[in-house]
């Protein structure tokens, strides 16, 4: 208790001192904060993406020719339906596949001869409402037969785009026309966030035939095609094991490749989703990459600051040697001294570091579009000025990240000054501070 | 009195080498960000090279065989497509709020595509002398819809008689005059490009392809993609002739009258043959400017990302060094009080506490250049950067850190000035 007061007597007796660490430590675990909450996004487990740890992305398929005058051609993008079923389908381990269209594209709804509204739309098949948990406000998910239907296709509206349309949500079985073919609604979702890149969309348009075709041209070509497939893991499937039977199907596609004058490499996928959230179009992002570059930040952002901190610590020790000196006079022992010198600091450092938590929060929840990019760059305005809600942000690992940076800090700015501070001969700490 | 400083920074080492290695740690992190920065927002001041005010997008879309509306001509579907195609643009140039309207086919700023090809001038020996740019198509309109400038003084409409006539225009790469690039032929000789201007009056072929001949008409300013983008090469404007086959073509770009844009919208939404003929429609019309906003956001936000993250880490050090010159100073209160009464002005001892600072940086700065260069050159953190432009940055940065220490030390300082002799001696 007496260390409490002590420290609050020299908290109040050091005014600038105090301020100047406890903002020092704040704006530390502001960013660091900021930083961790900004890289959990494309992790973060919200409706309707709640599997997300376990949904693995497979975007694209590269495709080089082989032929007589053709060599070194090559071409990568999405996958057409039947490489997509070859390469991911049925594998051990998977507990549902969904295909879907690889980009989302704007689109124009007409309804009852009302001027048209553009839109963003994915293609998805009857598996996507499997994988993910989408709120039906009315209505139902479309089943994979469905999808093929070409008289009268189904579509999912999102909440406000049911509401731009027709002016309120139930509308299931209404009609809407898109590019002159008529599409009947059979649900409404409630609104996703732009920040969630697999599941938002204004309208979820089946994924019919024209959508699964290979491109045309070149005949090596055909299983490049404009899909993504999308795997949900089996709970306690080892994602290497996963990746071991892919490979193996791409070595049995090569083969079919060579017959039509190509061949293509494996690129590593399925991915998970954080490299499906930062990197989806590289030939072969590596998250080891991406981790090493976060923790240099996170170094950095702590090092820094406690590298500062700790001079003024020392400073501030110099005030107090006497005080060491006749402590350690009175056997007190070091490590008691740099116990209460480490605690003391610690509480400083909790202080700022509750600051800093309620400023990050504060900053995400209303600040983070000015300085982030959440979504894919070619998407709309409105949509690039989404910002996360709190459930996406509030997360125990954001609390422990706060709590273990306050710690780290701690260490590195008070043990050094504090172990020299107690290290002083009694006698000398006293004389020194009457020098 | 420099030699006391000196003997009196090397007395406080320990404290010091802590400051100077903070202070170097920060000096290297905004060094990687300013160069970050600079990449970013290069280009920005370059002219964007067309008017984007008062512009809106119009995108072209066909109905799929499949669709119920849709009516099959057969062989005619490209020809009846052109004719929609026509009358959709005839009824937009009818409205009373359109100034002017043309068809695009990858020139619509923000969203062009890099096909870069190369021209040679007819008669010339092809493999010593070269263009590269990049191909854009626009109607003939397109020179006033987008404004394109003359950069021999002509007018639009001689830009747009001559697109009418079928021949192109030509843009220089910004680049060229700067770095005098120079690509290689197919058997790995360097062969020199020239400037745009060069090519104006003459007939050229593209790609060596004798079927493919052209006369550049005149040179204009470079429509570039977005601010922030590299240009990559010039740009060459080949003309959509409005009465041959245009099926194809991707874009309707519509310069309203000015102010005009809200009731044009307004009047698209609800004309029903603005919006489509037969299997040819019209969507997602869209203002280039909130185009331009959209694409630029990224850019827009590194920018923004950067510039926090150089004014946090200065926070960082602005506390850092407050706290430990306030205690410098509280530490020294009797020694300066000595001075005074030796006779040292209150500038001078202002002037000690600054140059005290001001050595630490350029300590600092020393021990950043010496890591910051070696890991600079042994990771790819920054690439792209000559050494000069390295040593730029290094020195923008030692400006950024310069007013942080400036900042951070005014205070102590001046209360350091402010100090009695007799007050402060008294306890001794």
């Amino acid at each position: 208790m007496n260390y409490i007061r002590q420290l609050f007597y020299d908290m109040r007796h050091q005014k600038m001192m105090t301020w100047v660490s406890i903002g020092g430590t704040a704006v530390s675990i502001f960013l660091v904060l900021v930083f961790f909450m900004y890289n959990s996004l494309p992790t973060v487990e919200v409706a309707p993406e709640t599997h997300r740890q376990r949904i693995y992305g497979a975007m694209k398929l590269y495709v080089e020719l082989t032929g007589e005058g053709k060599e070194g051609w090559n071409a990568s993008s999405g996958l057409s339906y039947a490489a997509a079923q070859k390469l991911y389908g049925d594998l051990d381990g998977v507990e549902a596949i969904s295909y879907v269209s690889s980009g989302s594209g704007s689109i124009n709804m007409i309804v009852d001869g009302k001027p048209p509204v553009s839109s963003i739309a994915i293609g998805v098949d009857g598996n996507f409402w499997k994988i993910y948990n989408f709120n039906f406000i009315t209505g139902r998910p479309f089943t994979e037969e469905e999808c093929l239907n070409t008289t009268m296709p189904p579509i999912v509206l999102s909440e406000k785009m049911a509401r731009q349309l027709f002016g309120i949500v139930d509308v299931v079985d209404r009609e809407v026309n898109i590019g002159g073919r008529p599409y009947v609604v059979v649900g409404v979702v409630e609104d996703v966030n732009p920040i969630l890149r697999n599941t938002w969309a204004d309208v979820y348009m089946p994924l019919v035939e024209e959508w699964r075709k290979g491109r045309d041209g070149e005949p090596a070509y055909v299983f490049l095609g404009s899909l993504k497939a999308l795997l949900l893991y089996a709970e306690g499937t080892d994602p290497e094991n996963i990746k071991a039977q892919v490979r193996s199907r791409y070595a049995t596609l090569n083969s079919e490749l060579e017959k039509l004058g190509g061949k293509t490499q494996y690129d590593n996928s399925p991915y998970d989703a954080e490299t499906m959230g930062k990197n989806s179009w590289s030939k072969s992002p590596t998250v080891t990459n991406i981790a090493a570059k976060r923790w240099l930040v996170y170094a950095l952002l702590l090092l820094l600051p406690a590298i500062n901190l700790s001079s003024m610590m020392r400073g501030r020790l110099q005030h107090r040697i006497s005080e060491i000196g006749v402590r350690r006079a009175y056997g007190a022992r070091r490590r008691d001294i740099v116990g209460q010198l480490l605690g003391e600091n610690f509480v400083v450092t909790i202080v700022g570091g509750c600051i800093g938590l309620i400023l990050s929060y504060v900053f995400m929840l209303f600040f983070s579009s000015s300085f982030f990019s959440m979504v894919d760059r070619w998407s709309s305005l409105a949509a690039k000025m989404a910002t996360p809600t709190f459930s996406m942000l509030f997360s125990w690992q954001a609390f422990s990240i706060a709590l273990g940076a306050c710690f780290v800090l701690n260490v590195l700015t008070a043990s050094v000054p504090a172990w020299r501070a107690s290290s002083l001969q009694p006698a000398l700490a006293i004389s020194k501070n009457k020098s | 009195m420099k030699r006391n400083l000196l003997i009196q920074m090397r007395n406080e080492w320990r404290d010091n080498l802590w400051l100077m290695l903070g202070l170097a740690i920060v000096s290297l992190t905004i060094w990687l960000f300013c160069s970050a920065l600079f990449s970013t927002t290069k280009n920005y001041f370059l002219p964007l090279g067309f008017d984007e005010e008062d512009v809106y997008v119009l995108s072209v879309g066909h109905l799929e065989p499949t669709a119920p509306t849709y009516i099959d001509f057969g062989e005619l579907t490209r020809e009846k497509a052109s004719d929609d195609m026509r009358g959709l643009i005839a009824r937009i140039r009818e409205s009373q709020n359109v100034e002017v309207a043309a068809f695009s086919d990858n020139g619509t700023p923000y969203k062009m595509s890099a096909i870069n090809s190369g021209l040679n001038i007819i008669g010339e020996e092809p493999d010593t002398i070269g263009f590269v740019g990049n191909f854009r198509s626009l109607s003939p309109e397109g020179v006033k819809v987008l404004r394109l400038r003359s950069l021999t003084g002509k007018d639009e409409n001689y830009l747009k008689g001559k697109l009418e006539s079928g021949e192109i225009l030509v843009s220089p790469d910004p680049y060229w005059e700067r770095e005098k690039m120079s690509v290689l032929n197919e058997w790995g000789v360097p062969v020199s490009r020239f400037p745009a201007e060069e090519l104006v009056g003459k007939n050229v072929i593209m790609n060596n392809d004798s079927a493919s001949r052209y006369h550049v008409a005149d040179a204009v300013a470079l429509v570039r993609r977005s601010s922030f983008d590299n240009p990559w090469g010039g740009g060459v404007i080949l003309p959509i002739n409005e009465a041959g086959d245009i099926c194809r073509v991707r874009e309707i770009l519509v310069r309203v009258k000015p102010g005009n844009g809200d009731k044009f919208c307004q009047e698209f939404e609800s004309t029903p043959d603005m919006l489509s003929r037969r299997n040819t429609y019209l969507y997602g019309l869209t203002s280039l400017s909130d185009m331009g906003t959209a694409v630029e956001k990224d850019d827009v936000l590194d920018v923004r990302l950067y510039v926090a993250l150089i004014i946090f880490f200065l926070i960082i050090l602005f506390l850092g060094l407050l706290g430990t010159f306030w205690f410098r100073m509280q530490q020294r209160v009797s020694e300066i009080a000595i001075r005074r009464v030796c006779g040292a002005s209150r500038w001078a001892i202002f002037r000690r506490v600054f140059g005290e600072g001001m050595l630490l940086l350029i300590g600092a700065s020393v021990l950043a250049a010496i890591v910051g260069w070696a890991f600079i050159k042994q990771t790819d953190l920054i690439q792209g950067f000559s050494d000069i432009e390295l040593i730029w940055f290094e020195l923008a940065t030692m400006a950024i850190v310069a007013v942080g220490i400036v900042l951070s030390i005014i205070y102590p300082a001046w209360r350091a000035m402010q100090i009695e002799p007799a007050e402060a001696v008294r306890d001794e």
